[in-house]
């Protein structure tokens, strides 16, 4: 890229093959997607095209240096069609740019541990002590470095960005003149550190520093481990250069001489006729008048550089990039790194791996350092970069929103998957249930059928008009079965010599309660109850009874035998309850005198057997119309 | 474009969870008719099974057969007219089933002048023990008898036995 050349537009096809980071590799992208970035350094504008994806390496899709018009208005119509160019043909929708402003701070800060909402607060306020802030003229942005230890505290050290509002709007309000919104503004800085976080990844273990020596003011960057250790802001420039030529040749500032002397510092060809008469200064008397600048430059890079000797002098492994303006004037550069003893390495695509396609042989320092910036904006979307338009709070803001809607999503899933193993779950059951009531409703129907209640009923019916027959008949005849059942009851070989049944005189004390209210019926019931009374003394305590009394033949054993068969068989009799030998005598007999029985039999048992009656006797009923 | 995503498919997730809701109460309202109808056929199943083996027993005894040869007796009051041959009421059974009345005592003095009475009257009946238990099945359906008191079987020799009754009457009249 010559600087007289005309635009040069390069395809890094090298880079638009997908490449898989592998999960060492630190510069893999943070986020996915498409941005552009623009670099304007006086005529030079850079812009890149960078396209990226999680997980992978990002890639410079496409990029573009042009030296734009000197009249504005040319030069913002150029960059507007350029904007397109990169953008495929309309305005690229995620355009990063940078601002270098004056009134802009950049500054580490150090605050107390608190919650990620309340830093950017805890930030501006620390800063605020300070420098002259307000909030309502500040844009304010930080960016979360590390954890440190302090005096046995724990802080959280951040990089502040402040800028003043009126100078971001003017920024804005530039861009807006070229057709194009503005999706981010960095600072440099982040710029840089993109670029070494893509171009230089083995630097993410080591630190390295960036003197960005512009004319107006230079800047001193200090990565370490891939994030912005610190910046530092001189108000020493290459303006200071040119003041001296100024000076020196004793001629007004806008002198063509001043830049054709700059010319000859950079070891550009120059028109001599710009000098009339006098004889053009060589290169070297040009930087002998500027070694003074360049001394007390490197003193103050020195100065800042010290204060972070612990981590870069001491370090062999440090680098020490230099990049801007000064770039283009190589003999100062190797002064400055004379002066500081360091090796100032450009800050150039081509000594990176990944980037070296972005530049071509031949291009001069300034305009790869401006590339660099270029591909280091476009890069603002892959990796997590400060955003003057999208400040901290604002990206907490969204988290936040972020966090309630992915927790929604994440609840919304959970309750979808319960809900839905639920309903077939549900489904599942209701059908298992509703097939069991439905067979036990046939169970039931199908018993029903076989179970008429009308038929119990008439069954019951009938089997108690049954019952009350057979009761009936019990009560009727319950005489004759109790003499029945001590005839079935007793062997051939007992001879009963006489059977008395006893009966309460239930029937007298019932009708006695039943008899009529008038006098003749008072008087009847009270000889009845009377009568009663008298029949239950004469039949003693024991009312319903029956007593047998009966000989057995025989030998003794052989009597005692029979008798307790006997009296077995009566006690399991339901006629009979508790049978009792009331009387046993045995007597030698004569056989001659024997009725009945055995005719050989000597022996002769007297026996007396009683037994209560089981309570299977009904009270009787008042005969049809007696009482009456 | 994310938000946008985000909220159709949150808005979708919501509009499944109604739809799952949607479902799930009509189902919920379903199991529970479900299950207060099969409480309700447990309980008539319940009720079956219990009048099963009463009707299978209703079934056993209303299949038995009648008591044959027994009828239960229609009381009514011996009409006072009818004491004269009261004798005669208790010895044409007895003499049918080749017994001998030999004896019949009541207390007709002691009835009382009118309206419902008891007549206690003791007999003595002689032959075999066949002829006794016959003969107790024939005052038992007396029409007239309240209730007997006591019988008494009892040996007099070796080839004599007799039966007491000591019986109460009802008398009308």
């Amino acid at each position: 890229m010559a600087a007289d050349s005309p635009n040069i537009t390069g395809i890094s096809s090298l880079w638009r093959s997908r490449r898989k980071a592998s999960s060492g590799i630190a510069q893999a992208a943070d986020e996915a997607g498409e941005a552009v970035g623009l670099y304007l350094s006086g005529q030079q504008a850079f812009l890149a095209r960078i396209r990226s994806s999680r997980n992978r390496v990002p890639v410079v899709s496409e990029h573009l240096a042009v030296t734009l018009d000197p009249q504005p208005d040319r030069a913002a119509e150029e960059l507007r069609e350029h904007l397109r160019m990169i953008g495929g043909g309309r305005m690229p929708r995620r355009l990063w740019t940078c601002l270098q402003s004056p009134g802009m701070v950049l500054q580490a800060l150090r605050v107390p541990q608190v919650r990620p909402s309340a830093m950017a607060a805890a930030a501006f306020w620390t800063l605020k002590k300070e420098r002259n802030l307000e909030t309502e003229d500040t844009v304010f942005d930080i960016e979360r470095l590390r954890t440190v230890e302090e005096d046995g505290v724990s802080r959280i050290e951040l990089l502040a960005v402040a800028v003043p509002k009126e100078e971001l709007a003017e920024h804005q309000q530039l861009i807006a003149g070229l057709g194009a919104e503005a999706a981010g503004v960095s600072p440099p800085v982040f710029a840089f550190r993109n670029y070494l976080r893509l171009g230089y990844p083995e630097l993410g273990r080591r630190p390295c520093a960036v003197l960005f020596v512009n004319d107006a003011s230079s800047d001193v960057f200090v990565f370490q481990a891939g994030q912005v250790l610190a910046v530092r802001t001189l108000r020493t420039g290459l303006d200071s250069l040119r003041d001296t030529i100024v000076q020196t040749l004793d001629i007004d500032a806008g002198d063509p001489r001043v830049d054709a002397c700059l010319k000859l510092l950079a070891g550009e060809v120059v028109d001599e006729s710009v000098f009339g008469a006098d004889a053009p200064p060589s290169a070297e008397d040009v930087f002998s008048w500027g070694r003074p600048v360049a001394r007390r430059l490197a003193r103050n890079i020195q100065r800042t550089l010290h204060a972070f000797e612990d981590t870069l002098e001491g370090s062999e492994a440090a680098t020490f990039f230099v990049a801007g303006t000064v770039t283009r004037y190589q003999p100062l550069v190797s002064f400055l790194g004379d002066q500081m003893g360091l090796v100032l390495t450009p800050f150039t695509p081509t000594k990176s791996e990944f980037l070296q396609d972005v530049v071509e042989e031949g291009e001069s320092p300034l305009e790869e350092s401006g590339m660099s910036l270029a591909v280091g904006l476009a890069l603002a979307e892959s990796y997590h970069t400060p955003n003057l338009l999208f400040t901290y709070e604002d990206r907490q803001k969204l988290q936040s929103r972020t966090a309630i809607a992915r927790t929604l999503r994440v609840t919304t899933t959970v309750l979808l998957i319960v809900l839905a193993t639920a309903t077939a779950a549900l489904r599942y059951y209701v059908g298992v249930r509703r097939g069991h009531g439905k067979q036990l409703q046939r169970t039931v129907a199908k018993a029903a059928e076989l179970l008429d209640e009308e038929k119990v009923t008439e069954l019951a019916r009938q089997v108690a008009a049954r019952q009350m027959t057979t009761r009936g008949l019990a009560e009727a005849y319950y005489a004759p079965g109790v003499v029945a059942e001590v005839a079935d009851l007793t062997p051939d070989a007992v001879h009963l010599l006489e059977i008395h049944v006893g009966f309460a005189p239930k029937a007298a004390a019932g009708q006695a309660k039943i008899a009529p209210k008038t006098s003749a019926g008072k008087n009847a019931a009270k000889k009845l109850a009377k009568k009663a009374a008298a029949a239950a003394a004469k039949e003693g305590a024991r009312s319903d009874m029956v007593r047998m009394r009966g000989v057995l033949l025989g030998s003794k054993r052989r009597l005692d035998g029979i008798l307790a068969e006997y009296i077995f068989r009566l006690q399991k009799s339901p006629f009979f309850h508790t049978p009792t030998l009331v009387e046993e005598r045995l007597e030698r007999t004569d056989a001659a005198y024997l009725a009945f029985g055995d005719k050989k039999s000597e022996q002769i048992l007297f026996f007396t057997v009683e037994a209560a009656l089981r309570e299977q006797r009904p009270v009787r009923k008042p005969p049809v119309g007696g009482g009456q | 474009m994310k938000t946008m995503g985000n909220r159709i498919a949150l808005a979708l997730g919501l509009c499944l969870i109604l739809a799952c809701i949607g479902f799930l109460v009509p189902q919920c309202i379903e199991l529970a008719r479900i299950e207060r109808d099969i409480r309700h056929s447990e309980t008539l199943r319940h009720r079956q099974k219990t009048v099963e083996p009463l009707e299978a027993e209703l079934l056993r005894l209303a299949s038995r057969a009648p008591e044959q040869g027994l009828e239960a007796p229609v009381r009514a009051p011996l009409d006072a007219s009818k004491l004269r041959s009261l004798a005669e009421l208790f010895e044409n059974p007895a003499r049918r089933l080749g017994l001998a009345l030999i004896q019949l005592d009541s207390d007709v003095a002691g009835l009382s002048s009118a309206g419902y009475r008891e007549l206690d009257v003791e007999l003595t009946v002689g032959g075999s023990c066949s002829g006794f238990q016959r003969y107790l099945v024939e005052l038992c359906r007396l029409p007239f008898l309240v209730e007997l008191r006591h019988v008494t079987i009892r040996r007099t020799a070796a080839d004599t036995v007799q039966m007491s009754v000591a019986a109460t009457l009802s008398v009308r009249g």
